[in-house]
């Protein structure tokens, strides 16, 4: 049987009002419900969220797609770090 | 998608340079303006952007006090641009279009299936007698009405269906299911097919109306279908059986004195061709004499594409030179060439009889050598004939005998 907690694992940012972070190996990255970009440089990129800054780590870091709700981030992450974290 | 969409409306490669150009990256999608493929490079940020967003972004640019700089222009505005003194391109495109719109409404592969007892070429014969061929206009007024016409021509199909898919015109045949079920209403005699002298008579069903030593003629009863019963009435049932009987049949052969006969000569001229949706090319310019016989043999290589034909194809030509010669007969020949055309003759004509005896009788005349053959052979010489009833004739169903 499903609890409040497993639900709220599945559901969409929409729905949770909370930032929803996926990984793809260590290939590419996707956060929905950005707030902007913090830092950018081709070794770390800095996302804002409403619960904090999320820090990827890497080399040849792209930003493939840039919205007001989500970004995408594309090639070799070796590091993620949640600072500031509510 | 969005590719094409991106590069029929153009985009632009830039840069941003200045204090912050990540809040500058910030501000834009907040403004909604689309950007992708955020690089750092060496301190500056590059991004992406619809050609037509590039203004308000220096808009932008100059209130934030951040430098933007284009780097490349991508897109088929920009490309029309930098060619615009080219007329050559444009008239090329709209060429292109006009021939591959022309062309694709015109059929350039006929698929022909489901044909098993009927001849594939047959098939295709009457499809392009109704105008269903390569090279044809694909635009049919009537399907039904072709339909109905090549199930008339073609005979035994229960249905055929045509559709067009592009430029493929697929013709499904369904034949009819040939009734192997014997009519129980029809029965049958067995008569002779030729005359000879009875052997014997092998009666499976029906009644023997000949005996061993009993001559007879073409047409003659040997197994009747109509039975008496014990109780003197008369049943119809279809008479079965075989009738074996001695018989002769002549063949006469004739080999000429003399015959003429044409062969290749050694060398051949081979041209090669093109045939380019249904109009053929000459590839080589290579002449062959107009006085001499000649034959022409032809091999072609179609362009298959996904197992369909493409109307491309090569067809190569072979132009042999045809030697008449002509070559008296002698009586070794002669016999030679009676024999082989003897034994043909037996393979095909007398399969189904055993050969007892043959005798051979030779006559020559100015032009041939003739040789008559009489065969004495033993076989099967009943063959069914329906039996004709008038309406008066009174069948009684309960006399029926079942086996």
């Amino acid at each position: 049987m499903n609890t409040e907690k497993d639900l709220r694992d599945i559901v969409p940012f929409e729905l949770t009002n909370r930032p929803v972070t996926q990984i793809q190996s260590n290939r590419h990255l996707t956060v929905e419900g950005c707030k902007g970009l913090a830092e950018y440089t081709d070794i770390c990129i800095r996302i804002k969220t409403s619960e904090g800054v999320i820090s990827a780590y890497g080399t040849e870091l792209i930003i493939s797609l840039l919205s007001t709700t989500a970004v995408m981030v594309d090639g070799y992450i070796n590091r993620i770090e949640f600072e500031e974290w509510k | 998608m969005m590719k094409i969409l991106r590069f029929a409306r153009g985009y632009i490669d830039f840069s941003i340079s200045g204090s912050m150009p990540e809040a500058f990256v910030n501000l834009l999608t907040e403004k909604g303006v689309s950007v992708w493929n955020v690089k750092s490079c060496e301190g500056v940020l590059c991004c992406r952007t619809l050609a037509l967003n590039y203004k308000y972004i220096c808009k932008l640019s100059r209130r934030k006090n951040v430098k933007v700089h284009i780097i490349r222009k991508h897109g088929l505005p920009f490309f029309l641009i930098r060619n615009k003194k080219r007329v050559g391109i444009p008239i090329g495109a709209v060429c292109f279009v006009l021939i591959f719109t022309l062309l694709s409404r015109f059929i350039w592969y006929v698929d022909i299936y489901g044909v098993e007892g009927i001849s594939y070429s047959r098939a295709k014969e009457v499809m392009e007698e109704l105008g269903v061929y390569e090279g044809a206009y694909g635009h049919f007024d009537s399907l039904r009405n072709i339909q109905t016409k090549a199930m008339l021509a073609l005979g035994d199909v229960s249905w055929i269906t045509l559709n067009k898919d592009g430029s493929t015109a697929e013709v499904k045949i369904t034949e009819s299911a040939k009734d192997t079920t014997e009519n129980k209403d029809i029965h049958y005699n067995i008569v002779a097919k030729c005359d000879g002298q009875v052997i014997r008579a092998d009666v499976q069903k029906g009644m023997a109306y000949v005996n061993g030593g009993d001559a007879v003629t073409k047409g003659n009863l040997l197994i009747g279908g109509f039975v008496q019963t014990d109780l003197g009435s008369t049943i119809l049932d279809t008479a079965q059986g075989a009738v074996l009987a001695k018989t002769e049949h002549k063949e006469r052969f004739s080999v000429p004195k003399r015959i003429t006969y044409s062969k290749y000569e050694d060398s051949c001229v081979t041209r090669q061709n093109a045939d380019l949706f249904g109009f053929k090319l000459p590839l080589e310019l290579k002449c062959t004499r107009a006085d001499a016989d000649k034959i022409s043999f032809f091999s072609e290589s179609s362009l298959d594409f996904k197992g369909k034909t493409a109307p491309v194809s090569l067809i190569k030509e072979h132009v042999f030179y045809l030697e008449t010669s002509s070559e008296d007969v002698g009586e070794k020949l002669a016999e030679k060439r009676f024999s082989a055309e003897r034994a043909l003759c037996e393979l095909f004509s007398y399969s189904d009889k055993k050969i007892i005896d043959r005798i051979i009788d030779k006559t020559v005349d100015d032009k041939n050598y003739y040789y008559d053959v009489e065969y004495f052979c033993e076989e099967d010489i009943g063959e069914k004939e329906e039996i004709m009833l008038d309406e008066d004739f009174s069948y009684d169903p309960s006399l029926h005998i079942e086996d």
